[in-house]
């Protein structure tokens, strides 16, 4: 994908005096952007707090032509000590709108094929399709007992639902006993900086089950691949720095969560890239 | 029913004659509530134990009945084990013959170390070797009734200590543990994480596989590691936060 940029001011000219104080306040303008763009965004919605992060890597991209990335994105819910959080029923992750997923050649996965199988197994059956993984972190809340942190992997594969390409999340856990869950991230078009959208409705089973409630959630989609001896990326960028510069800041992505009680809890990930 | 009186002795010398003829007048005398101003008691029950008692030390009680009991408690308080050593003296002044026995108990209140009839007048050391806990000591009439008594505390760093210093050895442990299960989920939430990348890494640029299989190495063997850090951790919690207040 092309990144949007956010245009800094053309250098002018100035007297050599005021060229030191130009440059002293430049630099520490780029540390402040360096600094600010490489830090996670905390929300809060009353007693709930959400923090996102994420970003791209490589960071160092080509200025016009499209390279190879991976995409991580991760949320994290907290709630004051003793409280429980509410449920999460929804995971909106929009991407910058030049961005390009590509899945031509990239085979499809069936829900049907994964449903009910540990990691290995759903690799086994899937993993040509493979697009990413990550995890989940979820606190147990058994009664009469110390809560504890369970954590679960997470696939993802490329798939398709009623014609539309969809990102098939496949959920493992193995406390407290083996189960896996499969649902699908839909893949539409938004508007605005935010070209690709990501939308999960998180199952009910794991929203509720008896491992708890979902703490946090973290993804990474990267996945290469080719086809007819082309090579391809699923996902890719380039830095489309304004010319005589090499650092371009960008909207990376506007993730949102939206709890069972309601409340929604968005953020907009700035961070930047190099041209290499 | 006894006058056990419980005196810490700045003066051991001073204090002792003090509580002596104190001792002596209530329990020959019979001055009426004497047994209510008596600090210690009841402690005539291993519940009702009075202490804890203090390294040198003295203590003083009174049998005043032959069916009558002292307990009282002391700690040992250092990782290793302390030399205990506990002098019981007959001060006589009971009714006729008048010996006494006394023992040292663990916090089940089963015997460890006794000593029995105490003639009147003599003194006696009880001297043992014991890890960190709680104890008690039981003073009874062999023979007789109206008793006087001392308990002379000492021994090596650790024996008779004050129950704050197992408090800070519980919540230095309690600390420990902590911290190692703050390190555990972290490192397990790296493992997680190198188990995502390891999982991809099969479909990822040349290489990735062999670096994603050295992260999840290293990620596991830290786990392992962590693991045992937090096992050691729980074990440093005993005796220390098993022993009772």
């Amino acid at each position: 994908m092309v990144l949007d940029r956010t245009v800094k001011p053309r250098p002018q000219r100035r007297r050599p005096g005021r060229r030191a104080l130009l440059l002293g306040t430049a630099l520490a303008l780029l540390v402040a952007i360096a600094a600010s763009v490489a830090s996670a965004e905390l929300i809060e919605h009353g007693n709930l707090f959400v923090r996102f992060d994420g970003g791209i890597a490589p960071r160092a991209l080509p200025r016009r032509a499209l390279a190879p990335i991976s995409v991580r994105v991760e949320g994290t819910i907290r709630v004051p000590a003793g409280e429980r959080p509410p449920a999460l029923q929804r995971l909106k992750i929009a991407l910058n709108r030049a961005g390009k997923i590509d899945t031509h050649g990239l085979p499809i996965c069936r829900p049907g094929q994964i449903d009910s199988v540990d990691p290995s197994q759903a690799l086994a059956a899937c993993g040509r399709a493979l697009v990413g993984s990550g995890g989940i972190v979820g606190e147990t809340t058994l009664p009469n007992q110390r809560s504890t942190t369970v954590r679960g992997e997470v696939l993802f594969f490329n798939g398709v639902e009623g014609g539309s390409r969809t990102i098939l999340a496949h959920v493992f856990e193995t406390e407290p006993t083996p189960s896996t869950h499969v649902f699908a991230f839909t893949i539409h078009r938004g508007r605005g900086a935010y070209g690709t959208v990501l939308t999960a409705e998180i199952p009910a089973v794991l929203r509720h089950n008896e491992s708890g409630r979902l703490r946090s959630i973290f993804l990474q989609l990267e996945r290469r691949y080719t086809y007819r001896g082309r090579k391809r990326s699923y996902l890719s960028a380039a830095c489309s720095a304004p010319q005589g510069f090499d650092l371009a800041t960008f909207p990376f992505a506007r993730a949102s969560m939206t709890f069972e009680d309601g409340r929604m809890l968005s953020s907009t990930l700035v961070r930047s890239c190099r041209v290499r | 029913m006894g006058g056990g009186d419980l005196v810490e002795a700045a003066n051991p010398g001073k204090a002792i004659v003090a509580t002596l003829l104190l001792s002596a007048f209530l329990v020959f005398h019979g001055v009426p509530g004497a047994a209510a101003v008596a600090p210690n008691e009841p402690n005539n029950t291993v519940l009702e134990a009075a202490g804890p008692l203090l390294a040198n030390q003295i203590y003083t009680g009174a049998l005043e009945t032959p069916g009558d009991r002292d307990f009282f408690y002391f700690y040992v308080t250092s990782p290793s084990e302390a030399q205990v050593t506990l002098t019981v003296s007959n001060f006589d002044g009971g009714n006729g013959e008048a010996d006494i026995n006394a023992a040292i108990l663990d916090a089940s209140a089963t015997p460890l170390s006794a000593t029995a009839y105490l003639r009147e007048g003599e003194s006696r050391t009880l001297s043992l070797s014991l890890p960190a806990q709680k104890y008690f000591v039981e003073v009874v009439p062999s023979n007789g009734s109206g008793h006087g008594y001392s308990l002379a505390t000492g021994g090596s760093a650790g024996a008779f200590g004050p129950y704050g210093e197992i408090e800070g050895h519980c919540s230095l442990a309690r600390r420990k543990l902590a911290k190692a299960l703050a390190a555990l989920n972290q490192a397990q939430a790296k493992l997680q994480r190198a188990t995502a990348r390891l999982r991809r890494s099969g479909y990822g640029r040349p290489g990735a596989r062999r670096e994603a299989r050295s992260a999840h190495r290293k990620a596991r063997v830290k786990v392992r590691t962590v693991r045992s850090t937090v096992e050691t951790a729980r074990q440093s919690r005993q005796p220390w936060c098993s022993i009772a207040p």
